[in-house]
Formats: structure tokens, C-alpha cells, sequence
């Protein structure tokens, strides 16, 4: 028993390790909350679009000699806050708008970068963060940051419900429709920053998308799902986190896996919806 | 509509004729120059900075130098721009360091691409043997065959190998020169063996259990053996790889146990270097810098950033570094 | 135009223009509603009928002309204002339940920052007895058949106790039974005062249980009684087309030609 014990114990007593765990948690459960969001209205690719976005941001920080995490983090914040005006004034749908918004940042980046003669480096993924390489201010931010995150959803929960389910009954019923849309989006933007500025980009991606989508397959309700979600982030990021060290493999790769591992037992085993349970209720239609 | 099409088809086949076209180069095609002489200044390229700044010392003015990467950016990473790739296609020589991408990877898919009839190109790695061909028992293995770790110029006698190979490929393209860049190759190799002297100096001043390197990368082991330092550990072997949670906790109690008092971190700014000052953080020491081949703006050539590197692990390996 | 409405018209339209990036979508639109009213708004596609919805809702302004919505033509008392858009704008994958679906239609009247109360629940639960969808109540709203969602959206409107409740048409793609269903709904609740304006395709229907009905292709062709204006000429002008007009035993069946 003392033997499990230790197992259980034995990567948590390294520094690194437990700020690992702290940042991958709170990202996983905020991100999954978010997330919901994100996979019900279909802009799933977001995760990845405003990391690239980003990089406008941090080619004019580091041209105008400014903070590079804060020019990344206003770039992605605006790309997304432009993303909601696009798609309604243009009448297009989210993904498109994504598609055409993020590049355009991406390439913004790239020309102010090639305009410099020299010292060029990989500014890209310079602020990308690892999630073995965090600081304990770093832990603490994303805490702090997560938390308002949280409460701002609680807060406004069923404005939010409202205006992503049927905008125009959301407006007929008198909800200011855009600054809701314009807020979740904020909301997506900032998540995704810091998501990214922590624990990397690969991660971020995985935990907004991945674990709400794993809980959509088990639940009826959005609150259920954005709680069950937040769960399967939590136990992708614990799990993984065993599975690296013990393994001595990537920690991000680790975690991404466990999510998608615990997708695919939903996609699976979930009640009614899940693939096996749907073949072995296969009735006899009468005639 | 009808019209349309027979205009298209006239189009395309002058574009494809005119891409056909450009595959020589500017104007009247050159004869190739005879071995005998050739045209000067003879228009060089080489994939590094550093590669550059040989190139400079060995060929004087009859040579225009040019380097693919800028100074500070990253090889792995970085993409030619159309004035790359002009000069890339103008170039009489490329030296590049290694036919096999490893290093220098996306730069060598554009030289390939683009480079002219006549342009040679010229791999470090291919043209002199390998430091380790006696352990290995083929004295005339190359350190591209023997698969050496590709930073060997940061073995100042190594890099008197890189300045050979230079000196016979300018002698080959303009002979009538051969003599000049002789001259030129000797009074550089005593630089370098000059370099030397001052860089193990310093190493002895540095007690001999603070001889210890952990960097991002696994670029030092050529430095590390001509200087007697050990190499405690790195953080990945190279860029882009990410670390397991071993490889960060037996770093991390490498430095501890063996007592290393300063991990040095690259120039440049990337994700294992800030990896790597964290772990600094956590284990309280210092963080200090050490080129592995990428010059900069303060430090624009090779016997600059070996003598800064030679002051830098003194100031923080030696004893009396804060 | 201080002096308000006349008592009892709960809908008053003059001279509406509206449309789109230059497109008309109402023509000089002018027509009344009385408070009680079980009102047909009828045209073929394009004729006008949602922007028309959208327009009494305040949600599209219009280019010229005047809405009163209660007798006064400033922004509409949104709580007194029932929707159901067409069923293909709707999200019917969304994890949300009946019950909660039915419940967005007091959200209102709570603002921000304010929990849906005791006595909302109440509201919402009657508001499903009403429609007769009160067993469902905790299915995901896209298990529901169409007469089910239909009556689900109804039963939103009533939720929010609106008394105008303006119907984007409800009866398409039902059956038979659904449909039937549906407009015994309407009656019940014109009996208990509340108007509705209901954009529909089906014509028979609105000869049959309506007792008013507005002509529309981007301009009014004509409003009042069905039996007053569902005659050939009027029908054919709206429709552009031929159509039957059959009566059988006092009722009035509109067909194709």
C-alpha cells in the first residue's frame, strides 16, 4: 500500500513538478468552461487561430522595444474582439471570419519582422510558455486570472446561455446581444492567452477544445457540461503529468493524449450517444 | 468564352516559358571561369555569420561575402528573403556546414532550389576529418561520415580546418590568387592558435571542480573537450524538442550535487533558454550567456565571441564571481 | 401624431419602408391589429413577412414610416413582446432542456446578475401546462419532435407573459395532427386577451380559424376578414399566381391552380 503511496507521491515533490500541476489545472478547468462555449458555436480552431494572431502583437512590441507577452496578449485579444464584428457585420460564419483574421495578424507579423535587417529571432513562439517551465508568479497569475475568468462566467452565466443559444429571440427579449457576444469573445481571447503564455501552445489548443467536447457526449445540460468538463481537464492534466514522468516522455504531449484517450472512451461508452451503445441497442423495427 | 481560351493557353506558355527562362541567371549567361582566374571579387555565400566572417578573413577583398542568416536569428527557423535568394542563385561558392540538415535545415532546401548553373556548394562537415577519426580507427573519416556534433567550430584548432577548406576552394575557383589566400589562411591560423593560448588561460583560472557546462543545447562538446570542461548537462539535444520531466529533474540535480555555479544561457532568445533560467531560479544560481555560433550586433566576429566567451566563463565559473 | 392610438389596437402600421443593403423589403406597409386578434400575415417568399416581424420588434429599423406597438411608437416594451423565429434559426443541438429554454423567456425581466427566482419557475411551469409539454420538461430540447419544439417555443413567449406574441411560421413542416394542435393553442390563447400575428404559408388555415388576415407583398395588398379578402383577384395579386379558391359547406379552401 505505502508502495502506491509513494507512486502517487513521487513526482509532487519536485519543485517543478507541482508548479506544473497548478498551472496545467487551472488552465484545464477554465479553459474547459470556456470551451464549452467555444466547441457549441463551432469556432473550435480558435485555440490555435489567436496564438498566430498573437504574433502580430509581439513583431510590433518588439519593434517599438514594448513588452512582447502584453503585445501578444492585446493582439490576441483584439483578433478575437475583430473576429465577433467581422462575423456580424459580414454576415459570415465564425470559422470564416477566424480564417481570414488570424492569418492576416500572422502575415502582419511576418512583414514587420522581415523589415528588420538583423536580430530576428524566433519571436513566434517566444511567448510561448511550457507548462515544466513555470514560474510561481506565473502560477499565480493564471490563479488570479482564472478565478475573475470564472466568476465573470458564473456572474452572467445565463446572458451568455442566452446569446450564444438564439441571439435573435436574445434580442427581441431586449439582451444587448453584441456586447455579450463581444464580452464571450473577450472572454475566449484573454483565456486563451494566458493559456498559451503558460502552458504553451500545444496545450491550449487540447484543453479548450478536448475535455468540453469529451463531457458534451455525457451531458444534457450546458452547466453540467462545462462542470464535467472542467473535471476532465483537471484529471488530463494530473494524468498526463504521471504518465511524463514516469514515462519520461513530453509533459504536453502526455496530457493532450490522456484528453483525447478520455474523448474517445466517451465517444465509446457514453450513454446513448456513444458509438458501442449504439450498435448494441440496434431494435428489430416492427414492420 | 470561346476567345478566352486560346489567350489563357498563350499566357501560360509564357509564363512557363519565362520560368523556364529564369532558371540561368540575369542577363547573357557567364562561361564558367577557368580554374586559372576568375572574376573578382568573387561572390560568396556561406549559411552562418560566423561561416561569413572566415570567409572574410581568408579571401580578403577578393571576395564579396554574404551570410544567408542575419545576425540573431535562428537557423532552424529562419526563411530567405527574395534578396536571399537573388544572391543565393548569383553565388559563385555557398559554404554550408552540412549536406545533412541539421542544423542549418530550412536554409538548405532554398539553397538547393535556387542556387545557379555554376554556383558550387561547399559542406564544412564533408571536407576535413573528424576530431574523433583515431578513437573511431579511420584516419581519413570526415566529420560529416562520422556524425559529429555539428558545432565543432567552437574548437579554435578546429576552426582552422574550416578556414583550410575555405582557402582551397578560392584557390581552386581563382588560382592566380592561391598564393594570397595562403598567406592569408596562415597569418588567420595564428590568430586562432593565439585564440587558443588566451582561451585555456583563462580556463586554468578557473578551479578545476567549477569546470562544469550545462547550456539549452548540446552544442559544447568540441569546446567542452578542448578545454577539459565537462559537459553536466543540457536541457534538450537540440532546438524544438520538448523535455520530459526527468530530463528537467536530473538537470536540476546535476547542478545541485556537482555544486555548478552558473548555467549559460544562449544570446538569442528561445523557449529552452528561459526553460533553463527557471531551473536556475529554482536552484539559486546564476544565469550567464555563451554563444554557440549565432553573432550579434555587440559581437560581430568569431574571435570576438570566442574571447567573449573565454571572459564569460571565467567571470562566472572562476572563483571571486559573485 | 400626439394623439394615441385608438383603444383597442394593439398593432398600428403607416406607411412602412424597410429593406436591406438597398433591396426593399416593405413597401409603403400600412395595417391595423386589435387587441384579441388571431391575425394572418400572408405573401409568398420574399414577400416581406419576417422583416416585417423583425421590424415590430424593433430588431430591424425601418427607412420611413410609423410603427405603434401599445399605442406608442417610441422602443417597444420588449417584455410584452413575444418572438418565435423560424425553426431553422434555432440551435437544436445546444445542451439546453426544455425547462430551460422555456426559462430564457424570463431573462428578460430579471437583468443581469439576477438568479432566476421561485416565482419564474412557477411562470415557466405553467407556461408548459399550458402547451402540455410539462412531462418534458428535463429532455434536451433536441430530442423533441417539431409539433414538440413548436409548442416549446410558444411556450417561451408565454413564459416572458407577453401580451403580443409575433409567430414566424409555426405551422410548416408539421402534420396534420401538430398543426391542428397548435392552432387550438392559438385559440386558447386569444380567449385569455393575448394577440397574435402569425406568418404562415398556409392559407386554408388562416381562411378557416383566423379572423384577420393581412395580404402582404412588400406592400399591403389588402387587410381585414378572410372571408372579406380572400378573394381570386386579391390572392392572385398577392401571389402573383393563380390560385383556387374552393368553398365547401361554408369553409374556404385555397389550392394551386
Amino acid at each position: 500500500m505505502t508502495e502506491i503511496i509513494d507512486y502517487l507521491r513521487d513526482p509532487w515533490t519536485l519543485e517543478f513538478m507541482r508548479r506544473g500541476l497548478i498551472a496545467a489545472v487551472v488552465v484545464g478547468a477554465v479553459a474547459a468552461v470556456i470551451g464549452s462555449f467555444v466547441i457549441l458555436k463551432g469556432m473550435a480552431f480558435i485555440g490555435d487561430a489567436l496564438p498566430h494572431a498573437s504574433f502580430g502583437g509581439i513583431a510590433a512590441a518588439f519593434v517599438l522595444g514594448a513588452n512582447l507577452y502584453l503585445g501578444g496578449a492585446i493582439a490576441a485579444v483584439l483578433t478575437a474582439l475583430l473576429i465577433a464584428f467581422v462575423s456580424r457585420r459580414a454576415l459570415i460564419k465564425y470559422d470564416t471570419a477566424i480564417g481570414i483574421l488570424f492569418v492576416g495578424a500572422f502575415a502582419a507579423g511576418i512583414l514587420i519582422i522581415s523589415r528588420q535587417t538583423n536580430y530576428a529571432p524566433d519571436l513566434f513562439s517566444f511567448v510561448f510558455g511550457n507548462v515544466l517551465g513555470v514560474s510561481w508568479s506565473d502560477v499565480w497569475i493564471t490563479a488570479v486570472a482564472g478565478t475573475v475568468i470564472l466568476i465573470l462566467v458564473v456572474l452572467f452565466y445565463k446572458e451568455l446561455l442566452f446569446v450564444a443559444y438564439d441571439p435573435s429571440m436574445a434580442a427581441a427579449a431586449g439582451l444587448p446581444v453584441a456586447t455579450i457576444q463581444y464580452g464571450l469573445m473577450a472572454l475566449i481571447g484573454v483565456t486563451t492567452v494566458i493559456g498559451l503564455q503558460t502552458v504553451g501552445i500545444v496545450l491550449v489548443v487540447a484543453l479548450l477544445v478536448t475535455p468540453a467536447a469529451t463531457a458534451q457526449l455525457l451531458t444534457r445540460r450546458l452547466p453540467s457540461m462545462m462542470a464535467l468538463g472542467a473535471v476532465v481537464g483537471v484529471l488530463s492534466s494530473l494524468g498526463g503529468l504521471y504518465i511524463a514522468y514516469y514515462a519520461d516522455v513530453s509533459a504536453s504531449a502526455a496530457i493532450v493524449l490522456t484528453a483525447t484517450a478520455f474523448f474517445f472512451l466517451a465517444f465509446l461508452l457514453a450513454p446513448r450517444r456513444g458509438l458501442l451503445w449504439q450498435r448494441r441497442s440496434l431494435p428489430a423495427e416492427p414492420a | 468564352m470561346f476567345r478566352l481560351a486560346p489567350a489563357i493557353a498563350a499566357l501560360l506558355a509564357a509564363l512557363l516559358l519565362a520560368a523556364c527562362d529564369s532558371d540561368g541567371q540575369a542577363g547573357a549567361p557567364s562561361p564558367r571561369p577557368s580554374p586559372a582566374s576568375a572574376v573578382l571579387p568573387m561572390r560568396v555565400g556561406a549559411t552562418l555569420p560566423l561561416f561569413a566572417d572566415f570567409v572574410r578573413e581568408v579571401g580578403t577583398d577578393n571576395v564579396d561575402v554574404f551570410s544567408i542568416l542575419p545576425p540573431g536569428a535562428d537557423p532552424h527557423t529562419y526563411e530567405p528573403t527574395p534578396s536571399d535568394i537573388q544572391r543565393i542563385t548569383e553565388a559563385d561558392i555557398i559554404f554550408v556546414n552540412n549536406l545533412q540538415a541539421d542544423l542549418e535545415g530550412s536554409i538548405l532546401d532554398s539553397i538547393e532550389s535556387n542556387k545557379g548553373q555554376d554556383t558550387r556548394v561547399i559542406p564544412f562537415m564533408a571536407n576535413f576529418v573528424s576530431p574523433r577519426a583515431q578513437e573511431l580507427g579511420d584516419p581519413e573519416i570526415t566529420a560529416a561520415e562520422a556524425g559529429d556534433n555539428p558545432h565543432l567550430w567552437l574548437d579554435p584548432l578546429l576552426a582552422r580546418a574550416y578556414a583550410d577548406v575555405i582557402a582551397e576552394a578560392l584557390a581552386s575557383e581563382d588560382g592566380s590568387n592561391a598564393a594570397l589566400y595562403s598567406d592569408n589562411l596562415s597569418r588567420y591560423g595564428q590568430q586562432l592558435v593565439q585564440l587558443d593560448g588566451e582561451i585555456a588561460a583563462a580556463v586554468q583560472q578557473i578551479p578545476p571542480e567549477n569546470r562544469k557546462l550545462v547550456t539549452p543545447h548540446d552544442a559544447f562538446p568540441h569546446l567542452a573537450g578542448r578545454y577539459g570542461l565537462e559537459v553536466v548537462g543540457f536541457v534538450v539535444p537540440s532546438p524544438g524538442q520538448d523535455p520530459s520531466p526527468r530530463d528537467i529533474a536530473d538537470l536540476t540535480r546535476a547542478i545541485r550535487d556537482q555544486g555548478v555555479p552558473a548555467v549559460f544561457t544562449e544570446p538569442q532568445i528561445g523557449a529552452d533558454s528561459r526553460l533553463l533560467e527557471q531551473i536556475a531560479a529554482d536552484t539559486g544560481v546564476q544565469v550567464c550567456t555563451l554563444y554557440s555560433g549565432a553573432l550579434t550586433d555587440d559581437v560581430t566576429t568569431y574571435i570576438d565571441m570566442m574571447r567573449f566567451n573565454a571572459d564569460e566563463l571565467l567571470r562566472c565559473l572562476g572563483d571571486g564571481g559573485d | 401624431m400626439t394623439n394615441g392610438t385608438a383603444p383597442g389596437l394593439v398593432l398600428e402600421a403607416r406607411d412602412l419602408w424597410a429593406g436591406y443593403d438597398g433591396q426593399p423589403a416593405l413597401e409603403g406597409v400600412t395595417f391595423n391589429i386589435e387587441i384579441g386578434c388571431l391575425a394572418g400575415l400572408v405573401g409568398p417568399n420574399g414577400s416581406g413577412k419576417s422583416t416585417l416581424l423583425r421590424v415590430i420588434l424593433g430588431l430591424h429599423k425601418p427607412q420611413r414610416g410609423d410603427i405603434r406597438v401599445f399605442g406608442s411608437s417610441g422602443r417597444p416594451d420588449r417584455r410584452r413582446l413575444g418572438y418565435m423565429p423560424q425553426s431553422e434559426q434555432v440551435d437544436w443541438s445546444f445542451p439546453v432542456t426544455l425547462l430551460d429554454v422555456v426559462l430564457m423567456g424570463r431573462y428578460g425581466r430579471l437583468g443581469p446578475l439576477r438568479r432566476p427566482t421561485e416565482a419564474d419557475h412557477e411562470i415557466a411551469w405553467q407556461a408548459l401546462e399550458s402547451v402540455r409539454l410539462a412531462g418534458l420538461a428535463h429532455r434536451r430540447i433536441g430530442e423533441l419532435s417539431g409539433g414538440q419544439q413548436r409548442r416549446a417555443l410558444i411556450a417561451r413567449a408565454l413564459a416572458q407573459e407577453a401580451d403580443l406574441l409575433l409567430l414566424d411560421e409555426p405551422l410548416s413542416g408539421l402534420d396534420a395532427t401538430a398543426q391542428h394542435d397548435l392552432i387550438a393553442l392559438f385559440e386558447g390563447l386569444r380567449h385569455q386577451g393575448k394577440t397574435l400575428l402569425v406568418a404562415t404559408h398556409d392559407l386554408s388555415c388562416v381562411a378557416a380559424d383566423f379572423d384577420h388576415a393581412i395580404l402582404l407583398n412588400r406592400r399591403v395588398v389588402a387587410f381585414g376578414r378572410p372571408s372579406d379578402v380572400f378573394t381570386e383577384e386579391l390572392l392572385n395579386t398577392t401571389f402573383q399566381r393563380h390560385l383556387l379558391l374552393v368553398r365547401l359547406e361554408g369553409r374556404t379552401y385555397v389550392g394551386h391552380d
